[in-house]
């Protein structure tokens, strides 16, 4: 069978090329960018852990994340059921597990958003992917709260 | 602020437009149906918030480009997440992690990877 490659270019990240089916459908997109439902994860080897999320639909909108659990290791996550819905997250689990289990089931990334010379995120807030069908919502419950690079290095709980 | 009460099935109208039924109610919750024109937007109140920040975080990039992903990766230093976002995404789809640069390479996989302009690491 042939591969299908689409591709896009970005002004930061240059072209970029994946096979179909690799793309993450946001059937709401995401707050502020509702209209953006499709992206596609980018990650460049030498600036792991970050990774970006880069919409399909224009080349310039595109989220700097990491995954959740490099800012806050004790990160629990919380889902309503409206999140769970659009995750079609019940197909993929057993009848009797309620919780998705964080790179098994699902990926949280936090968006990481400019704070001054830093950047800050909100964990009350991520990025939840089901990594059984690709699908993607922006979670939104008060859970982590806010939490702050720290210019000497490490994350800090914004009060 | 003005407040009534509705029962199950009984609406509020909000100008000529929007109008809000109330679907179920639960001990701790209210479901809400929504009716409204598609140029009103109707958003849950904390996603308001959330707008406005996804909005900065889109500019991060453009503001900086690769100077401020540089700062990050300065600042971030070696973090130990437990595990990479590609292992991740590449265990759950039966793939080994590989390293095609420019390409996703195996099917299934769902992270693309790329070298940004002027990226000299």
């Amino acid at each position: 069978m042939a591969e299908t490659s689409t591709g896009i270019v970005s002004p930061w990240l240059g072209e970029i090329l994946w096979e179909n089916g690799c793309e993450l459908h946001f059937p709401s997109g995401l707050p502020g960018f509702e209209r953006f439902q499709r992206i596609v994860p980018v990650e460049i080897p030498s600036q792991r852990p970050l990774i970006y999320l880069q919409s399909v639909e224009k080349g310039d909108v595109c989220f700097l994340a990491l995954p959740v659990l490099a800012v806050q290791p004790q990160f629990e996550l919380c889902l309503s059921e409206d999140d769970r819905s659009t995750l079609e997250l019940d197909r993929f689990l057993p009848a009797n597990d309620a919780s998705p289990a964080l790179g098994t089931d699902v990926l949280c990334l936090a968006l990481l958003v400019p704070f001054g010379k830093t950047v800050q995120t909100n964990l009350d807030a991520p990025i939840v992917i089901n990594l059984h069908n690709g699908r993607g919502v922006q979670a939104i419950s008060p859970a982590a709260g806010y939490w702050r690079l720290s210019q000497f290095g490490g994350w800090e709980a914004v009060c | 602020m003005l407040i009534l009460r509705r029962r199950v099935g009984e609406a509020i109208l909000v100008g000529s437009e929007v109008e809000i039924e109330v679907i179920e109610v639960s001990r701790s919750r209210v479901k809400l149906g929504v009716r409204a024109p598609t140029h009103i937007t109707v958003t849950r109140k904390e996603t308001l918030a959330v707008a406005q920040e996804n909005q900065l975080a889109s500019d991060l990039i453009a503001s900086g480009g690769p100077e401020v992903v540089g700062e990050l990766l300065g600042l971030l230093g070696t973090t130990d997440s437990g595990f990479t976002t590609r292992e991740a995404l590449h265990g759950v789809a039966g793939k080994p992690p590989g390293d095609s640069p420019g390409k996703v390479g195996d099917s299934g996989s769902i992270c693309a990877q790329g070298a940004p302009k002027g990226d000299d690491m």
